[in-house]
């Protein structure tokens, strides 16, 4: 490594850097198509709240209807409990699971189409730093 | 019900599947169309398909039948079946229908890279759609002959070449249409006698069942081994529905991954509403017709309630409700041909017998008549299987190898060949070996238990292999796992803009 050279006088331009190519601006969805670095950040960042809105829904589930067996089919009063003529557990069994299922179904596709509209809003924008009004 | 109705309402649904094929066959032209419809279905019509495919003849008149025997512990089977479609919506549907391909060896070689993975994905997408074929071929045997006196194995050959010949002749697109129309048959065949046997039930002073107390409530006595069952089987079916072939393929039809979740919302709808009927069949059966809660009676509660508690218009209810069953038979069976069909024609086009002639449409027709044998023989000779013990038995060697490979490949970037393979194959073979261990040594007690219901440890043990032996194995690591999963979960744009 040598010193940098001071610069002596003035310097003349002579190649206006007319035939560079000109600056690009890229946007998140060419980098992801390059499969850059960059572009596999944003996928996972994607994937992993798509990830956190599944294990949400599934441990929901898992829970709400996991719990039912050991609420009916163990000693405790529920078992027996009835709402006019039909036992709870058909009521809950029968009827109640269906619509509750529907319903978690309804708000996971809220959720992830809420998290592929972010993410397409990102696609739009370029990844200047500046933001998209920086030329 | 008379046999001259019975052979009408079975004429009627057979001939009506028929036209609607045929119908179909006049669009079905290249390849694509023939596997998945070249993926123009609509939400509404691919969610009616998928519903009419998926409430096979273990819905329609197993649910009744085993709700009839067992009273509330049979409600796990519907409620397991409904909610795995749940799972298939959050986990799996959009991701899959964007990795593009047609089946689940499709995916499984494109994912891992590794055409070990895809041989041995094949193999288990044909067990699990024999295991699941031979109940429904049977059950279509067995009513034929509670109905028309004609010997079993007649009805299991009308079923199978029907099937067979709708299979072969449009593909996908007739099989879209035909099952559509099948769920809303089917629906329409239980609903509307219900709403008359419900007005005669009210009309008697709405008596309930002479034993209601042991029946009705859930016993407490058996304590660990009910609990063991319930949770056996709500796992069984709940994560094994994403892994039945005829179920998986059909998310191939979708336009795009938005449209894969949207259609499995409306199943999921559709699903909720026909599961509220069959279990009323079944409560009504208990005060009506106690006398069927013997064995294998039971399946035919819900054909012979009509009769029972109705005067005039029972038998018009009761041919119904016949054409509904056949119905059930006809759109489970022919979807899940199509899904071996699909599979099998993929790897004898891969092994370019005759010369490679054998492409295309063709190694799939070849593939449909071929793949319908097997079952039919097992449906004639393995008469000690009883049909709802050989379904259970799918939904757990579904669960026990496709459930872990779907959801670790989609979710899981650090699942490798070797990980993948020895899940399959561990989940496989416990799962497989189970049934034959049952039926061979029929073991009783917590044993007997415990082989009779596979899938709550099987499965465990399948994912633990497929994470634990991928960990151990991170040199296998298929290459380019960011673009595969940048295809699984980023939207499709409808036009790339910056081209």
């Amino acid at each position: 490594m040598t010193a940098p050279e001071r610069p002596t006088g003035r310097v003349r331009i002579t190649s206006p850097l007319a035939h560079a190519p000109a600056h690009q601006r890229r946007s998140a969805a060419q980098e992801i198509e390059e499969s850059s670095t960059v572009g596999a950040v944003y996928v996972r960042s994607l994937m992993r709240a798509q990830r956190r809105a599944a294990v949400g829904t599934v441990v929901l589930a898992a829970v709400s209807i996991g719990l039912l067996p050991i609420i009916f089919w163990t000693d405790l009063a529920l078992r027996s409990w009835h709402v006019g003529p039909v036992p709870l557990v058909w009521l809950a069994l029968g009827v109640g699971v269906y619509p509750w299922v529907w319903l978690l179904g309804r708000a996971n596709v809220a959720r992830t189409e809420r998290n592929e509209r972010t993410f397409a809003a990102l696609m739009e924008s370029p990844t200047d730093p500046r933001g998209p009004e920086a030329r | 019900m008379s046999t001259t109705t019975g052979v009408l309402a079975i004429g009627t649904v057979t001939v009506a599947t028929v036209l609607i094929g045929a119908l179909a066959m006049r669009w079905s032209r290249t390849t694509s169309d023939f596997y998945v419809a070249s993926r123009s279905v609509s939400p509404w019509l691919n969610a009616s398909a998928i519903g009419g495919e998926y409430l096979s003849a273990a819905s329609f008149l197993g649910v009744a039948g085993l709700v009839l025997l067992g009273g509330a512990d049979m409600l796990w089977y519907p409620i397991g079946w409904t909610t795995g479609y749940l799972l298939l919506l959050v986990v799996v549907a959009a991701p899959l229908r964007r990795s593009g391909a047609y089946t689940i060896p499709d995916f499984a070689g494109w994912r891992m890279q590794s055409t070990a993975v895809r041989q041995v994905s094949t193999v288990l997408v044909v067990a699990v759609g024999w295991l699941y074929l031979m109940p429904q071929f049977r059950g279509a045997g067995l009513t034929l002959q509670a109905v028309t006196g004609a010997p079993a194995w007649a009805g299991v050959l009308v079923v199978a070449t029907v099937v067979a010949a709708l299979v072969a002749s449009g593909g996908m697109r007739s099989v879209t249409l035909v099952q559509a129309f099948q769920y809303w048959l089917k629906l329409t065949a239980l609903l509307v006698p219900l709403v008359f046997l419900v007005i005669a039930w009210r009309a008697d002073g709405s008596p309930g069942p002479l034993d209601a107390a042991e029946w009705a409530l859930p016993a407490a006595d058996l304590g660990g081994a009910r609990l063991y069952t319930a949770y056996a089987i709500l796992v069984a079916t709940c994560l094994g529905t994403m892994g039945l072939p005829h179920v998986v393929v059909r998310f191939y039809t979708n336009r795009d991954g938005a449209a894969a979740r949207r259609t499995t919302l409306i199943v999921l709808g559709l699903l909720g509403i026909f599961y509220l009927l069959p279990t009323a069949y079944g409560a009504l059966g208990r005060v009506y017709a106690p006398d069927l809660a013997t064995g294998e009676l039971a399946e035919t509660v819900v054909l012979e309630l009509p009769g029972r508690m109705l005067g005039t218009g029972a038998e018009l209810l009761a041919a119904l409700l016949l054409a509904g069953a056949f119905a059930a038979f006809l759109s489970t069976s022919s979807g899940l041909t199509m899904a071996i069909a699909g599979v099998v024609g993929q790897a004898i086009e891969r092994r370019r017998w005759f010369e490679g002639r054998l492409v295309g449409v063709a190694a799939v027709r070849v593939a449909a008549a071929g793949c319908v044998v097997p079952p039919i023989a097992l449906a004639l000779y393995g008469s000690e299987v009883s049909i709802a013990m050989s379904v259970t038995f799918a939904f757990a060697l579904a669960a026990s190898t496709f459930c872990p490979l779907l959801v670790l490949g989609i979710w899981w970037s650090r699942l490798t060949r070797a990980g993948a393979l020895a899940g399959l194959v561990g989940g496989g073979v416990t799962a497989g070996t189970a049934p034959l261990v049952t039926i061979a040594l029929a073991p009783t007690g917590w044993t007997g238990l415990l082989v009779a219901q596979p899938a709550l440890w099987s499965v465990p043990l399948a994912f633990a292999l497929m994470v634990g032996v991928s960990l151990a194995t991170p040199r296998s690591l298929p290459v380019a796992v960011d673009a595969a999963f940048a295809r699984l979960h980023t939207p499709e744009r409808p036009a790339a803009p910056h081209r």
